[in-house]
């Protein structure tokens, strides 16, 4: 699993993608997350870990890291047995399978294996 | 290859083969898959040809002949649920709240009705969930907790498919009277069936109607409110869809492909190819 996006939470969405333009980040769209929050992508020039942009009053927390999964079940079973805590079953958001946890500090996890669904042939 | 019997009797097979099994019993509910190659099912009377982007269900309690006609060898991968699971993930499963926000009242009591055995696309979650169950079973071996999870996840995912395509298609259907709409359904899914195994002969419009037992005014009518298609657009799109498949998995020429699924012009093939997917299909075939 590799660290895909880390969530920023901020004031002023577009001030950040200005920002983060600056540093040749690229805005890639919205993507739709549990609880009704809606988190702007920023995809990295090249190979590298992008930032999911959610409006500070929508979500308390400082950050979320979001992992890259090729196989949500597997990865959730395996982290499972080793003693990871998640708070819910995998489910499923419109970008593809998700599961999440929390670490022993409290920082937030989501683990998630993209689908492409519009190639369906 | 692998086949299993989980200790909660839930079964999972993949086999390679080729040729006629014998009737088989089927006590629980089944599902079939499968990889490459095709198979004929035939339950009572009734015979679908299953290929790769599609798969079929099977009720506890329709027995059924398994035939493998392509030329080479099939992989078909067949999973049995236990009814005790099944029990178990109905007493879990909750209606998705945007289903009952639709007001489909039947969608909660699934629990009570069969499946219709039919044909459905093998596509989105569920073909996901197959084929990682079926690399973990292939390459780490049997985790019971694991495959367990896989084959709650089918479940779901197969619901949620249910959901868009028997009720939300039945829906659409403009017929008042519920077993009506019901039985009409039913049979546009005979229609249906009819063009996803037959879909390389030179089939009519009077041959489909005969088979679904719908004249072929209404079966047009119906089958284009519950597809947003006619029959014969509905059948296009699944040449097309497999050309596709065979452009992606094998190295036949594209003479040859136009022929397998049942263009008589290469030209209409390629002009159509082009139009439904914005590119050739010698140039799908070198992306692919």
């Amino acid at each position: 699993m590799n660290i895909k996006y880390v969530m920023l939470s901020v004031d002023d969405i577009d001030q950040q993608i200005a920002f983060l333009n600056k540093m040749d980040y690229t805005y890639k769209g919205t993507v739709h997350l549990k609880n009704g929050i809606t988190g702007h992508i920023m995809q990295p020039p090249v190979s590298m870990t992008g930032f999911v942009l959610i409006k500070a009053a929508e979500h308390q927390q400082i950050a979320t890291i979001v992992l890259d999964s090729d196989n949500c079940l597997k990865d959730y079973h395996e982290l499972k047995t080793k003693g990871v805590q998640f708070s819910a079953k995998p489910y499923y958001l419109p970008a593809g399978l998700a599961a999440d946890f929390e670490d022993n500090n409290g920082n937030h996890f989501l683990m998630i294996e993209e689908r492409n669904y519009e190639e369906e042939d | 290859m692998y086949s299993l019997t989980l200790k909660n009797n839930n079964r999972i097979k993949r086999i390679r083969t080729t040729g006629e099994e014998g009737i088989k019993p089927n006590e629980n509910l089944s599902f079939h898959f499968v990889l490459d190659g095709n198979e004929d099912i035939v339950t009572n009377n009734y015979k679908v040809s299953v290929f790769p982007d599609s798969f079929f269900c099977l009720n506890p309690g329709t027995p059924y002949t398994s035939v493998i006609n392509s030329p080479a060898p099939a992989n078909v991968i067949s999973l049995n649920y236990d009814q005790q699971f099944i029990r178990d993930f109905l007493a879990g499963w909750q209606v998705p709240s945007r289903q009952l926000l639709d007001n489909h009242t039947q969608y909660a009591g699934l629990s009570n009705k069969k499946f219709m055995e039919t044909l459905y696309p093998f596509k989105g979650d569920i073909k996901y969930t197959v084929l990682h169950l079926d690399t973990i079973l292939c390459e780490h071996g049997v985790d019971e907790m694991l495959v367990d999870e896989y084959l709650y996840h089918i479940l779901l995912n197969y619901h949620e498919l249910y959901y868009k395509e028997v009720f939300a298609r039945e829906e659409k259907l403009d017929i008042c009277n519920r077993a009506t709409r019901n039985e009409i359904y039913r049979r546009l899914n005979m229609a249906k069936d009819y063009l996803y195994s037959n879909y390389n002969l030179a089939i009519t419009i009077e041959e489909v109607a005969l088979h679904a037992c719908l004249s072929v005014t209404h079966l047009r009518r119906m089958f284009k409110q519950a597809y947003n298609m006619s029959p014969y657009q509905f059948l296009l799109q699944i040449r097309l869809r497999r050309a596709k498949m065979f452009l992606r998995s094998t190295d036949y020429p594209v003479n040859e492909i136009v022929n397998i699924i049942g263009f008589e012009s290469a030209a209409s093939f390629g002009r159509l190819f082009r139009q439904q997917f914005a590119v050739t299909p010698m140039h799908y075939r070198n992306s692919a």
